[in-house]
């Protein structure tokens, strides 16, 4: 159950996030100016308040419930996520993924509310279960970075190819370092989402529901394997085909990462069995 | 204060003339310490580039060189008969010439606009001007005010603005692209096929950002071992071009060959060698050196000259339409520069008709004093704010007539008609140092000294006497 404080502090988070996007947009598309030193501060304490909201909600319940609790997970994911984005505010290494990041990060927590007022069943109180709850997170968060790094390197290809070839100049870090950055989201992404499945696999052996496949029809169980599926495809091309890079690689990492929000927003809120 | 430039620029002046007025570092500190020493009320700051030479003077209304006479200077110093360069030059006054030089400092004047080195030039020359200047940094104070007030605008120009951002040579684009694609060069290779001279330039552009090696390539053996022997790069055979462009991530292109040198056929194998890694190809060549299929394969990055072409017109076309809006700020910043200086030039004047007023006032009161024998302490008082009174109504008319007069350029010869006609004492102005005690922190991040049009001197000026204050 929520407390109200708990909820206010949500709303206010969501609201501040929704402004901070805004702004970070506009700064990417028209290079606006006068919010340099506005925005990292706005995003460093939608960072706190989230946080601050987690630590309160584990506090209040404990960290069994909340890693049960598709509202905590939530709350946890958006703060990894603008972590991340005030990070790259402050590093021009990764000049503009803040203005992909916060915009998702606002999605994810509006979508969080749809969760709110789930009652999450009763805690289980096995220490891996919430290990493997939170490495399926932190292998979310890390997918989603790629998926955008990605996204960000499919977008100044397009525009280098063009003629003029300006447009994007300059508003980015380089094509590089998109790919880099995906590469190795990718990889240790994938390293936390394989463990969270393993400890995932174990809960099903220690509660004997072998016996009774009820999660193998779950959607969002489903849909992890599938992406787990692609993901370990994709790295086993980038080892083996030298052309699986590039372009090719930034649509993999782009369309999982879309399918994985996806997957949060959508299937896992809906999902009768997982929660 | 009067503030005047003459000088010419590229657009007045062919390079035959400009070369001819043009002063380095030394003749420019000669020629500021003789105009001291002819016309020691004059202040002068000499501001000569490839593109301009002017002469920035600032001195009291009545005072010396008048505008012939700064030509004439400027015909003697450089030893050019006047007639070779007058018609070349322009001649601003009092606002304009505050105008001028904002333009100028903000890069609105220069020959490609928006570029930051004028900035830095100005910033030397005011740097000569103060060593060079009989009586050392003081010898410049008013030329220094104006000078700090028109870094301060080109600093908000360029942020507000963004004027400066996008580079506008061929070299730059080519680097703007290199930056856009890699993320760092202590690992790359740049090959440079040919050895022609826009090449050449490229060339050095692009070893700025640091490669790892520099390759060069041509037909004919000997240029490129002499270029690379020139720019320190190392030269390889032309025969093995293909094995070159392989191992290189950034390709510069700029041979006279009348055929591609690089066709879709011989490079076909070039991204399986590298191992996709991302190759950028800069075709600087007409006709073009590389087959432009050569661009449609997997991480190849190949622009053609018209390309590079098409974005340095983009970038001249964003920045003048940046202009306008630089104007506005200029504009603005004229207008309370002039604002402040006026109230500089009447400050002390309007000062010193107060305390001579007051003065008065103390004196007839004194006279009267010992007179008033029946009256009481609270009649004295009385008398003593009537007097006051009346000195602050006489006063009020012609002080507002000078600051009026001061913000429109003509508050000097005001002021001056001041006091003469009460024979006030004169006041020294105020030094930038005191300026900034007086005017709290300077603006624009401490490159402006200039207080704003807001802050009045002539409130510092000393009050008068125990008459006032009693």
């Amino acid at each position: 159950m929520i407390l109200s404080g708990q909820l206010v502090l949500a709303v206010l988070t969501a609201v501040l996030l929704g402004m901070a996007s805004s702004a970070q947009v506009q700064r990417v598309r028209y290079r606006a100016e006068g919010q340099g030193h506005f925005l990292p501060k706005l995003v460093a304490v939608i960072v706190l308040l989230n946080a601050l909201l987690f630590a309160w909600r584990v506090q209040h319940g404990g960290i069994h419930t909340a890693v049960r609790s598709s509202f905590d997970l939530t709350v946890l994911l958006v703060t990894m996520l603008t972590a991340v984005a005030w990070f790259s505010e402050r590093n021009r290494a990764v000049l503009g993924l803040d203005g992909l990041l916060l915009p998702i990060a606002t999605l994810l927590q509006i979508g969080a509310f749809a969760t709110v007022l789930h009652e999450p069943k009763p805690a289980e109180a096995a220490a891996w279960f919430v290990v493997h709850q939170l490495s399926i997170v932190v292998g979310g968060a890390l997918f989603i970075c790629a998926g955008l790094g990605g996204a960000v390197y499919l977008l100044l290809l397009r525009a280098l190819r063009r003629r003029p070839p300006s447009a994007m100049l300059g508003r980015f870090a380089p094509l590089e370092t998109w790919e880099r950055l995906g590469r190795w989201c990718t990889l240790l992404g994938f390293g936390f989402f394989t463990f969270g499945i393993l400890t995932g696999i174990c809960r099903v052996f220690h509660t004997a529901e072998l016996n009774r496949p009820r999660w193998l029809t779950d959607k969002f169980i489903l849909l992890c394997f599938v992406l787990w599926g692609v993901y370990a495809l994709g790295l086993l091309a980038t080892w083996l085909v030298p052309s699986f890079r590039g372009r090719r690689a930034a649509f993999l990492a782009a369309g999982s990462g879309a399918v994985l929000v996806g997957v949060f927003l959508v299937v896992d809120y809906l999902s009768v069995v997982h929660r | 204060m009067r503030t005047f430039v003459i000088g010419c620029n590229h657009r007045t002046a062919p390079v035959t003339v400009r070369e001819k007025l043009a002063f380095d570092d030394a003749h420019c500190a000669e020629a500021l310490r003789h105009l001291g020493e002819a016309f020691p009320e004059a202040e002068g700051v000499i501001l000569s580039t490839c593109n301009r030479t002017e002469l920035y003077l600032a001195r009291p209304v009545c005072a010396r060189p008048l505008l012939p006479e700064a030509i004439a200077f400027l015909a003697e110093q450089r030893h050019i008969p006047l007639h070779e360069f007058t018609a070349s030059l322009y001649q601003h006054e009092d606002a304009e010439a505050v105008r001028h030089l904002f333009h100028v400092v903000s890069s609105l004047d220069s020959m490609v606009v928006g570029e930051s080195g004028i900035l830095a030039q100005a910033k030397h020359a005011l740097q000569i001007a103060r060593q060079a200047m009989p009586g050392g940094e003081g010898g410049t104070h008013r030329l220094d005010a104006l000078f700090q007030r028109a870094f301060a605008v080109a600093k908000e120009v360029h942020t507000r603005t963004q004027i400066g951002s996008g580079h506008v040579s061929v070299g730059s684009i080519a680097v703007d692209f290199a930056r856009q694609i890699f993320s760092q060069f202590g690992d790359k290779t740049v090959l440079m096929i040919g050895a022609g001279e826009m090449g050449e330039l490229t060339l050095t552009h692009l070893m700025e950002v640091g490669p790892r090696r520099v390759l060069v390539t041509n037909r004919t053996a000997a240029r490129a071992e002499e270029l690379a022997r020139r720019i320190g790069a190392e030269a390889r055979p032309f025969d093995g071009l293909i094995g070159l462009v392989a191992e290189a991530d950034i390709v510069l292109s700029c041979t006279g060959s009348p055929d591609p040198v690089i066709t879709r056929e011989r490079f076909a194998r070039v991204p399986q060698m590298r191992r996709y890694r991302p190759l950028l190809m800069i075709d600087m060549a007409v006709p073009r050196d590389i087959d432009p299929e050569v661009g449609e394969l997997q991480a190849v990055f190949l622009y053609d000259i018209d390309a590079l072409q098409q974005v340095t017109e983009q970038h001249v076309a964003d920045r003048k339409g940046k202009i306008e809006q630089s104007e506005r700020i200029i504009e603005q910043a004229v207008l309370e520069y002039l604002h402040w200086q006026g109230s500089r030039d009447v400050g002390p004047t309007i000062a010193a008709l107060n305390e001579h007023f007051d003065e008065v006032a103390a004196a007839e009161f004194d006279w009267l004093d010992p007179k008033l024998k029946q009256a009481g302490e609270k009649d004295r008082e009385l008398i003593r704010q009537m007097l006051h009174r009346v000195v602050k109504k006489m006063l009020h008319a012609p002080t507002r007539v000078l600051h009026h007069k001061a913000q429109h350029g003509r508050g000097q010869i005001y002021a001056e008609t001041m006091r003469t006609l009460f024979d006030l004492r004169e006041q020294e102005l105020p030094t930038p140092e005191q300026q900034a005690a007086d005017h709290g922190p300077p603006r624009d991040g401490g490159s402006g000294e200039v207080p704003s049009a807001g802050e009045q001197p002539a409130r510092r000026a000393p009050s008068c006497s125990a008459f006032r204050s009693s």
